[in-house]
């Protein structure tokens, strides 16, 4: 093809400017687009965000939960319950820190400015996206903690080697497990059969989609 | 709200430069309820960012980023799927009048404009409209070399697509 003939054709492409469609938007003024947003908030709350919300409840009542039981265990009964305390604060600390990155990564993409340049924008939301990915990853390290809490210091000190040894594997092979899955739980991974079963089919979309995303940007910022 | 506008003034320049939301959403929205949806979200988006706008730029550069930024991130959450349509290569155009002929090559440039990747798509429609590289270069955050580069191997590109169903 001729290049005046794809001149010409960009020059036809830009002088066209005008559809009903836009000029019905157009048409309406700040008080309506208010209130059309509104109204699609409240679809977009219903549909998209309440699941996030709910989680997010959940999160926070668990954490609470765990809370009061390991302040009341290590303050009433220290000794006796060690380990059972030492699990609970475990697992509160982790579940703790999942759910605050899960809640800042969330307010973070629902209020990103979107007058920056496009490629930073798009990146900051894609690695968000990613990042809340990773905040759930974290949740996994609580793992080795469920295997503690119903050790007690009477087990080493009063049982045979063979009544402690076991359950001291046991951690100890949860412990190797957790290491190996938090490390290769991650989204470079993704194309892995265990990592996709490890999460819901949507959600393995979504963060699949961002990590193509990034490596796009990424090669679009790129001189060549 | 310290916006560096009124409502009235920020309508009517979202007014004067409409050919931006009608280039963004149509490259990024191809079924017509959802571009409506669409260009509402923009003049919603663009009105709330308006208190970062700074008046010493360019208001079709502040526009153009915030709906580009709206419009990518709007198509890869609705995960709409936008496939070029198949050219009809059996159309001859020569036999049409050159009026036809020229809304014909647009129809066919849109096309092609949509089936390019997010970047590409918001690269060629700045070109499109007729934007300097360095504008580009500030709406899209690549350098101008880079900018160059794309443009030359989009229009590459475009060319052998018409080439082929000629």
């Amino acid at each position: 093809m001729e290049q005046s003939n794809i001149d010409s054709m960009i020059q036809a492409y830009r002088q066209s400017t005008g559809e009903t469609w836009l000029m019905n938007v157009m048409k309406l003024n700040m008080a309506c687009l208010e209130t059309l947003h509104m109204q699609k908030a409240r679809r977009e709350l219903r549909k998209l965000l309440l699941p996030k919300i709910l989680g997010i409840l959940l999160g926070v009542a668990w954490v609470a939960f765990i809370s009061i039981i390991t302040w009341n265990v290590l303050n009433y009964a220290p000794s006796q319950a060690v380990f059972f305390g030492l699990s609970l604060a475990g697992i509160l600390v982790i579940s703790a820190k999942a759910v605050i990155d899960y809640i800042r990564h969330t307010v973070m993409i629902w209020h990103i400015n979107n007058s920056g340049n496009v490629t930073d924008v798009q990146l900051r939301l894609a690695r968000l996206r990613l990042s809340q990915f990773n905040a759930n990853r974290t949740g996994l390290l609580q793992i080795p903690f469920y295997t503690t809490w119903y050790l007690y210091p009477g087990l080493f000190t009063d049982k045979p080697f063979a009544v402690w040894a076991i359950p001291v594997l046991i951690t100890l092979l949860f412990v190797c497990l957790t290491i190996y899955v938090y490390k290769n739980f991650t989204p470079a991974n993704l194309h892995k059969k265990w990592v996709k079963w490890l999460i819901a089919d949507s959600s393995w979309n979504a963060v699949n989609n961002a990590l193509q995303f990034v490596k796009e940007i990424d090669d679009f910022k790129k001189d060549r | 709200m310290g916006n560096a506008f009124n409502e009235a003034q920020f309508l009517e320049l979202v007014q004067q430069n409409s050919g931006i939301l009608y280039k963004v959403c149509n490259a990024y929205c191809r079924n017509a309820n959802n571009r409506q949806d669409l260009a509402q979200e923009i003049i919603y988006q663009l009105w709330k960012s308006a208190p970062g706008y700074n008046p010493q730029q360019k208001f079709s550069t502040w526009m153009y980023r915030v709906a580009l930024n709206v419009a990518i991130s709007y198509y890869r959450k609705e995960k709409q799927v936008i496939k070029p349509e198949k050219v009809n290569d059996t159309h001859s155009m020569a036999e049409d009048t050159s009026a036809h002929e020229a809304e014909e090559q647009s129809r066919q440039l849109q096309q092609f404009i949509n089936g390019l990747r997010e970047l590409d798509r918001a690269i060629m429609l700045l070109y499109l409209d007729a934007k300097s590289y360095s504008e580009i270069a500030i709406i899209t955050g690549i350098t101008e070399t880079n900018v160059a580069t794309k443009i030359s191997r989009i229009k590459n590109i475009l060319k052998e697509k018409f080439s082929a169903i000629k």
